[in-house]
């Protein structure tokens, strides 16, 4: 026999309690996560954004010395070394690179907004962020800013309504825009809710662990990506530069740019070293054109025995790499 | 536009409300006019949301086959009657041929004419194939012949033709509905019942969670195996195979569920498509229980015309073969789909050679007949998913080196078991939900079964399917059946 359809006995009441109530169900939950998720780093990249702006917009203190950048600067370099070696304030709001330049452009405008401006700002990139295109929509929900706060951003930028909505969803909707992470939650709930770093009240982060396989497929990964991609510098990133430089000169303070720390494999190889020579260029001529920066032209590159990832130091060399920064500045 | 998709998630609800706006009383006598009007309207553009070249085409096929009916019933002259319908039949087809099929018939000739030693290179044109075309002109089809026969009379406009036809919830993957069962519900004054409303509640939440939470994830196992099939050994090919048997009936019948849910939160009633089709006991059984659209209106529209089984045993095997062979085309300009049609088309025959041999131990009472209709289930199944394999595979060498592959003996030593485990668990998380809602369903003979269960753990289940659906769901990928 086959199966067939029996309509369920029904009345508008019931109906609407069995349509109404996978939505409040679905309403709570999302409540639940919103109020889980504020502190909690079930996603590292968003989490590390969302501490160095909460960082920025509360420091302890006024910097003197801000380290800007990406994961390289807030891997590489140390804000405790700073100011030890210094005597001075300093607080490392870098981020990661897949937030480009601009990200860091925002964060210092917003900063110098609402704070006293610092005497030194160290601008520290990997070379392979300088051709990367910003994804705007997608780095607007992780700054905590009240709603509409990207009138205030430098370089401006006006989001679309579709944009706007993606904002909504990801600060708003943890249900629906961070499915993927809470599936993996669910999948492995022991390791989706622990970080593999540490971060310092100044913004500093350390990863204390070698990944060598980690290390060898991401080093092969950047090796590619300079087989492909010719070096560029993209428009965001272009205008976020200038922007840095604009305000260096706008709030007096000295602006230095500098290569992140570099797996030494990497600059070994002949196509990445071609690369990173553009990158070079780059820097030295915008440096060369602008009044208030300086380009801090030594590459330093570090062994495998300290590095986690060709961008990611160790403490140790983290160390290092601030001190061979300082060693450079006149 | 599609059902998982923020447009429809804008659409629709903009769409009800204006339909339940019109079902107002105040509208008085044309209140059904307007409803149908804005409905053909709504159709139009959930179908011109594609491509509105097809919706052009689209309208010109239904106008020709409106002005066909009206001539066909206005004549009773069985010449210029059978002219009319041939003109039909060759139109549409004569449209679909080309459209889904020119490039394959083209290159398949040119490759026997090269085996033949002729040389010739094929003449290949960018078609690109409207969307649901082969569902919308088969229901065109029928809804002619339907005239034809005297079984229907044409409606008096071409707007409410047009809806037949439109009707947005199933006007690109089915069901395929005959026009002697929805025209009339097109016609006539529709009643928004609770019961209807509150199955729908249920059909929406189980296809949406079929589709983007089931579908979707197998998906991706799927196209692991298929993708890389040269790589591919026992286990693994076996969870691929499997992956897709699961693939393919959570999306279509999960588009069907949710087609299904919405029509009835109009007051339309869409035909059954399936009946828990992983449940059957033979190739027979297999037909009744899926698509059964597309198989019920094979066997009306192809099968019973070229004889059925009234004229004796061995034309009865023909005609199965052919009705399956062609239903296989019906589904991709393809061989394997030709070939997957053929696969069936024999088991088909097969099981009716075999049955009057067959002892009927399903039949026994107790644990020994259900034990045996459970083999008899999981035969079927085996049958089935090999079945999926032909459907899925895009070469006959593909077909074979999964084969080979699937009973190499090192894809099933204790190494690669290890390997394949994590996709089989991944299989099985995704699988659970279908298998314990089905049971459910074949155990009550009822596939509404979970609105009758007591407030909690009905509330519970929606809840479960309705967080699940949006926790699990991926990038939405296009509904299988579209391409069809």
């Amino acid at each position: 026999m086959l199966p067939s359809e029996k309509l369920p006995q029904a009345n508008w009441r019931t109906l609407a309690i069995s349509a109404l109530t996978p939505l409040l169900v679905a309403a709570l939950l999302n409540l639940a996560l919103l109020w889980w998720f504020q502190d909690s780093p079930y996603n590292r990249g968003f989490w590390l954004v969302q501490q160095k702006w909460n960082l920025a917009l509360n420091p302890p203190a006024p910097a003197d010395w801000l380290v800007m950048g990406d994961s390289s600067a807030s891997f590489g370099v140390s804000a405790s070394t700073l100011s030890q070696q210094k005597g001075v304030v300093a607080y490392n709001l870098a981020t990661t690179g897949d937030r480009t330049v601009l990200d860091g452009a925002w964060l210092l405008s917003t900063y110098l907004q609402k704070h006293p401006a610092p005497k030194v700002v160290l601008l520290v990139h990997a070379p392979t962020v300088w051709y990367l295109e910003a994804q705007k929509a997608t780095m607007l929900p992780q700054i905590p800013l009240a709603w509409g706060f990207w009138e205030q951003l430098q370089p401006s930028f006006q989001p679309s309504l579709r944009e706007q909505w993606t904002v909504l969803q990801w600060r708003y909707l943890p249900l629906i825009a961070q499915n993927r992470t809470l599936t993996e939650f669910m999948r492995h709930p022991r390791s989706a809710f622990t970080l593999d770093f540490t971060m310092q009240a100044d913004g500093s982060t350390q990863y204390l662990g070698l990944k060598p396989d980690h290390l060898a497929k991401t080093a092969s990964d950047q090796i590619y990506i300079t087989q492909v991609v010719p070096f560029n510098v993209a428009a965001d990133n272009r205008a976020a530069l200038e922007q840095y430089a604009k305000l260096a000169q706008q709030y007096g303070f000295q602006l230095y740019l500098s290569n992140g720390p570099i797996y030494d494999v990497l600059v070994q190889d002949e196509t990445y070293h071609a690369f990173l020579a553009q990158a070079e260029a780059m820097l030295a001529e915008f440096a060369s054109t602008h009044p208030h920066v300086t380009y801090l032209s030594q590459v330093q590159a570090f062994p495998s025995t300290v590095m986690e990832s060709p961008y990611h130091p160790l403490p140790t060399a983290a160390e290092q790499f601030t001190l061979g920064l300082l060693a450079q500045m006149p | 536009m599609l059902f998982p998709s923020t447009t429809f998630f804008i659409f629709f609800p903009l769409v009800y409300g204006l339909y339940l706006w019109l079902q107002n009383p105040m509208w008085g006598k044309n209140r059904l006019r307007w409803q149908n009007g804005m409905l053909f309207v709504a159709s139009c553009l959930f179908y011109g949301w594609w491509d509105w070249r097809f919706l052009l085409m689209l309208l010109a096929t239904t106008a020709l086959d409106y002005w066909v009916s009206l001539k066909i019933h206005a004549s009773d002259q069985p010449t210029i009657r059978k002219r009319y319908l041939a003109l039909s039949i060759i139109t549409n087809l004569g449209l679909l041929g080309f459209f889904k099929y020119f490039n394959f018939f083209q290159s398949s000739f040119t490759q026997l004419l090269n085996l033949l030693g002729m040389q010739a290179s094929p003449f290949l044109l960018t078609i690109v194939l409207p969307v649901g075309i082969s569902f919308y002109v088969f229901q065109s089809i029928s809804y002619v012949v339907d005239v034809y026969r005297n079984e229907l009379e044409p409606p008096d406009n071409y707007w409410d033709f047009g809806l037949f036809v439109s009707l947005f919830p199933q006007l690109v993957a089915g069901p395929i509905m005959r026009a002697t069962e929805l025209l009339p519900q097109v016609l006539k004054p529709r009643r928004i019942d609770v019961q209807q409303v509150n199955a729908a509640v249920f059909l929406i939440l189980w296809g949406y969670f079929k589709k983007v939470a089931i579908a979707d994830n197998v998906g991706v196992l799927v196209e692991r195996v298929f993708n890389n099939w040269q790589a591919m050994r026992g286990m693994d090919v076996a969870l691929g195979i499997l992956a897709f048997t699961l693939q393919i009936y959570c999306d279509f019948s999960g588009y069907t569920d949710i087609a299904r849910g919405i029509s009835k939160l109009m007051g339309f009633e869409l035909m059954l498509n399936f009946r828990l089709p992983y449940f059957a006991r033979s190739p027979q059984d297999f037909w009744n229980r899926w698509h059964i659209s597309l198989s019920t209106w094979l066997r009306d529209y192809l099968y019973i015309p070229l004889g059925g089984n009234r004229q004796g045993e061995w034309k009865t095997y023909r005609n199965l073969l052919l009705t399956m062979l062609l239903g296989g085309l019906w589904h991709g300009a393809s061989w394997n789909f030709v070939l997957w049609g053929l696969y069936h088309g024999l088991l088909l025959v097969l099981h009716r050679l075999c049955k009057p041999f067959l002892p009927r131990w399903d039949r026994l009472p107790g644990w020994r007949g259900f034990a045996i209709r459970t083999s008899q289930i999981l035969a079927m199944f085996a049958l089935t998913c090999l079945g999926w394999l032909l459907f899925r595979a895009h070469t006959f060498a593909q077909i074979n080196g999964m084969l080979l592959g699937l009973f190499d003996s090192t894809g099933w030593s204790i190494g690669a078991l290890t390997g394949s485990l994590r996709y089989a668990a991944e299989l099985a998380f995704l699988g659970a939900p279908l298998l314990v809602i089905q049971l459910w369903q074949a155990r009550k003979q009822d596939l509404l079964a979970p609105t009758h269960a007591p407030t909690a753990l009905r509330l519970a289940l929606y809840s479960a399917l309705f967080i699940g659906a949006i926790l699990l769901r991926r990038d939405s990928l296009e509904f299988i059946y579209f391409q069809f």
